[in-house]
C-alpha cells in the first residue's frame, strides 16, 4: 500500500468524508507531513473506489458547489487493518532492536 | 473574481476527456475552489495548472488508446519491413521502410505501452505522461543519431573531409539513451514495488532502465525487431481490455466450458512405426544437407558445387515438407485435427522454397518467390494463434491478422529458407515424442493387465 492510499483509508476509518474533508483530514493526521494535491487525491479516490476499497456515499451540493462523500468499504478496512499489522511487525522488530543495542552498550561503559 | 478563478479551473479541465468530466468535473471543481479559498488564490496557480494539464492528459491513456495505437504501430511496422523486403527498388523506398518499421513504429509503440500501464494502474497518470513524452524524445533523437550518422557516413566513403556529423551523430544516440532510460525509469520503480527503501529502488530502476533501453532501442530499431516489439504490444493491450471485458461479464454469465470429447489416442503399435517414420526422415534430411555440402565431389553426380547445394536444399525442402505434415500427426496425435491446415500451410511455404532454390541465385524471379513462399507461414501463424486470442470474434480475427503479417514478415522468410535445416531436428523431437508415447502407451497397457 503506498501512503497515499494509506493516508486516505485512515482519513475515512472515522466516517465518511466529502473530497476537500479528506484532503484537510490527510494533513492533519499526519502532522503536516503529507500533503495532497487535488489531482493526485482525486486519482488515487477513483484508483481505490476502481479497487472496491471505498465507495462513493452521496453527493450534495453546498453553497453552488458540488460534493461527492466517499466510505470506506470493507475491503478498505480489512487492508488498512493488514498494513497497520504490517507496520506494528516492523515497529515491534525495530524498537526490540535499538532496546537491545541500548541494554549491550550499557552493560560496556 | 471567485467567478473568474473558477471558470479558469473549468476551462483547465477541458484537459481530461469528456467522458471522464461527465462524471467527476463538478465534485472536482467543487474541491478546487474549496482549496483555493482556503489559500485565498484569486486563480489557479502554476503548478496547479500543469498537475490538472499532465492528470488530464494522462486520464486520456486509456485502453482504448493503448489497443489503438498498438495496431497502427504494427500496421506502420508490417509497412516498413514490406517496403524493405519487396524489390520496388533502393534508396528512398529504403529509407522510408526503415523509418516507419524501425523509428515510427516503436514509438507508437512506447505511446502504446505507456497508456497500456496507466489503463492497468502499474503507472500514474503523471508518470505515464512523462514515460510518453520521454520515449517520443528518444525515438526522434535516435532518427536524428541515424541520419547524422547516415551522412557521416557517405562522407567518409566519398573521401570528402570529416565535417560535424559523426560527432554529432554520438551525442545524438547518447541523448536518445538517456530519454530511453528516463521513458523506462518511472515502469521499473512501479515494479520494484514501494516495499523497498527509495533511494536503492530508484539507482536500481535507473541502472535497469539504462540496460533496458540500449538492448531495446538497438533491437527494436531494426525492421523486423519493431514488428516484435508492436505485436508484443498489441496482444498484451488485447488481452488487458479482454480482461476488463471479462471482469465487468464474470458476475452476469457463469458459463460452463464444454468438455471436449478426447480424441482416440494411436495404439503402441502405431507410434512405433511413427517413431521410425520420423527418425527416417530426419536421417534423409540430414543426407540431402551433406549432398548440398559435398554433392560436387560425388562423381556419379556430375554436378558442380551450386548445383549440388540447389538440388541437396531442394531434395531437404521436400523431406522437411513431408517431416511438416508427418510430425504433428504422428507425434502429437491429440493436436493433429488443429495442427492439419497449419502444417499444410508451412508446407506450402516450404514447398515455394524449395522451388525458389531449384530457380537459382541467377533468376529474376527467386526473391519474389521467397516473399510469396512466406506468406503461408504468416497465415499458419494467424491460425495458431486464432484460439487462443481474447475477445469477440472481430477483435480476435483483426489480431490474428496482425499477427500473422507480423510472422510472415518476421519468420516467414527464414521458416522457408532454411527448412532443410530445421526439418531435421522437428523429426528427431518428434520421433522422440512419438517413442515416448509408445513407452507410455505399453505402460498403460500393462498397468490395465495387471489389474
Amino acid at each position: 500500500m503506498n501512503e497515499t492510499s494509506f493516508w486516505i483509508l485512515t482519513a475515512l476509518a472515522e466516517g465518511p468524508r466529502h473530497g476537500y474533508a479528506i484532503l484537510g483530514a490527510v494533513t492533519s493526521l499526519s502532522d503536516g507531513a503529507v500533503s495532497l494535491r487535488i489531482t493526485t487525491l482525486y486519482a488515487a479516490l477513483e484508483r481505490l473506489e476502481q479497487s472496491a476499497q471505498i465507495a462513493r456515499a452521496g453527493e450534495e451540493v453546498v453553497a453552488g458547489r458540488a460534493r461527492r462523500y466517499y466510505a470506506l468499504a470493507p475491503e478498505g478496512r480489512a487492508a488498512l487493518e493488514a498494513e497497520v499489522e504490517r507496520l506494528r511487525v516492523r515497529t515491534d522488530a525495530a524498537r526490540a532492536a535499538l532496546r537491545r543495542a541500548a541494554a549491550t552498550s550499557w552493560a560496556s561503559a | 473574481m471567485a467567478k473568474d478563478r473558477d471558470a479558469a479551473f473549468r476551462r483547465l479541465l477541458r484537459w481530461y476527456p469528456a467522458g471522464w468530466r461527465a462524471q467527476h468535473a463538478e465534485p472536482m471543481l467543487g474541491m478546487l475552489a474549496d482549496d483555493a479559498d482556503a489559500r485565498g488564490a484569486t486563480r489557479p496557480s502554476a503548478s496547479d495548472a500543469w498537475s490538472i494539464r499532465v492528470h488530464g492528459l494522462g486520464e486520456r491513456l486509456d485502453g482504448r488508446v493503448a489497443l489503438l495505437l498498438a495496431a497502427v504501430a504494427l500496421a506502420v511496422a508490417v509497412a516498413g519491413g514490406a517496403l524493405v523486403l519487396l524489390p520496388i527498388g533502393a534508396a528512398p523506398w529504403l529509407s522510408i521502410g526503415y523509418a516507419l518499421g524501425g523509428l515510427l513504429a516503436p514509438a507508437l509503440a512506447s505511446l502504446a505501452l505507456a497508456a497500456l500501464l496507466r489503463e492497468t494502474r502499474v503507472l500514474g497518470a503523471p508518470a505515464a505522461v512523462v514515460a510518453s513524452l520521454t520515449s517520443i524524445a528518444a525515438w526522434a533523437l535516435a532518427g536524428g543519431a541515424q541520419v547524422a550518422w547516415s551522412l557521416a557516413f557517405h562522407e567518409a566513403d566519398a573521401g570528402a573531409p570529416a565535417s560535424l556529423a559523426g560527432g554529432l551523430a554520438v551525442l545524438l544516440a547518447l541523448a536518445a539513451l538517456a530519454c530511453g532510460a528516463a521513458a523506462l525509469t518511472p515502469i521499473w520503480i512501479a515494479v520494484l514495488g514501494p516495499g523497498r527503501a527509495r533511494r536503492p529502488r530508484w539507482t536500481a530502476a535507473a541502472l535497469l532502465s539504462l540496460l533496458c533501453a540500449a538492448s531495446l532501442g538497438v533491437f527494436a530499431m531494426m525492421p523486423s525487431g519493431g514488428v516484435v516489439v508492436a505485436v508484443a504490444v498489441l496482444l498484451a493491450a488485447v488481452r488487458a481490455r479482454a480482461q476488463q471485458q471479462s471482469v465487468a461479464e464474470v458476475e452476469r454469465v457463469p458459463v460452463a466450458s464444454p468438455v471436449p470429447p478426447r480424441t482416440a489416442l494411436p495404439t503402441p503399435l502405431w507410434s512405433a512405426r511413427s517413431t521410425v517414420v520420423l527418425t527416417l526422415l530426419g536421417v534423409i534430411g540430414v543426407g540431402c544437407i551433406g549432398f548440398a555440402l559435398s554433392g560436387s565431389s560425388v562423381p556419379a553426380a556430375g554436378l558442380d558445387a551450386t548445383q549440388a547445394m540447389n538440388a541437396g536444399l531442394a531434395a531437404g525442402s521436400a523431406v522437411a515438407i513431408l517431416t511438416v505434415l508427418c510430425a504433428p500427426r504422428l507425434a502429437l496425435p491429440r493436436l493433429r485435427a488443429r495442427a492439419r491446415v497449419p502444417a499444410l500451410l508451412v508446407a506450402l511455404g516450404v514447398g515455394g522454397g524449395a522451388a525458389a532454390q531449384l530457380l537459382g541465385a541467377e533468376s529474376a524471379i527467386q526473391w519474389p518467390v521467397l516473399l510469396v513462399a512466406a506468406l503461408p507461414v504468416g497465415a499458419a501463424a494467424a491460425l495458431v494463434s486464432l484460439p487462443h486470442l481474447p475477445g469477440g470474434w472481430v477483435a480476435r480475427a483483426a489480431t490474428a491478422a496482425g499477427v500473422g503479417a507480423a510472422a510472415a514478415i518476421v519468420a516467414g522468410l527464414p521458416v522457408v529458407m532454411t527448412a532443410p535445416f530445421w526439418a531435421p531436428v522437428l523429426a528427431v523431437v518428434a520421433s522422440i515424442l512419438a517413442a515416448r508415447r509408445r513407452r507410455g502407451g505399453s505402460r498403460s497397457v500393462a498397468a490395465i493387465g495387471s489389474v
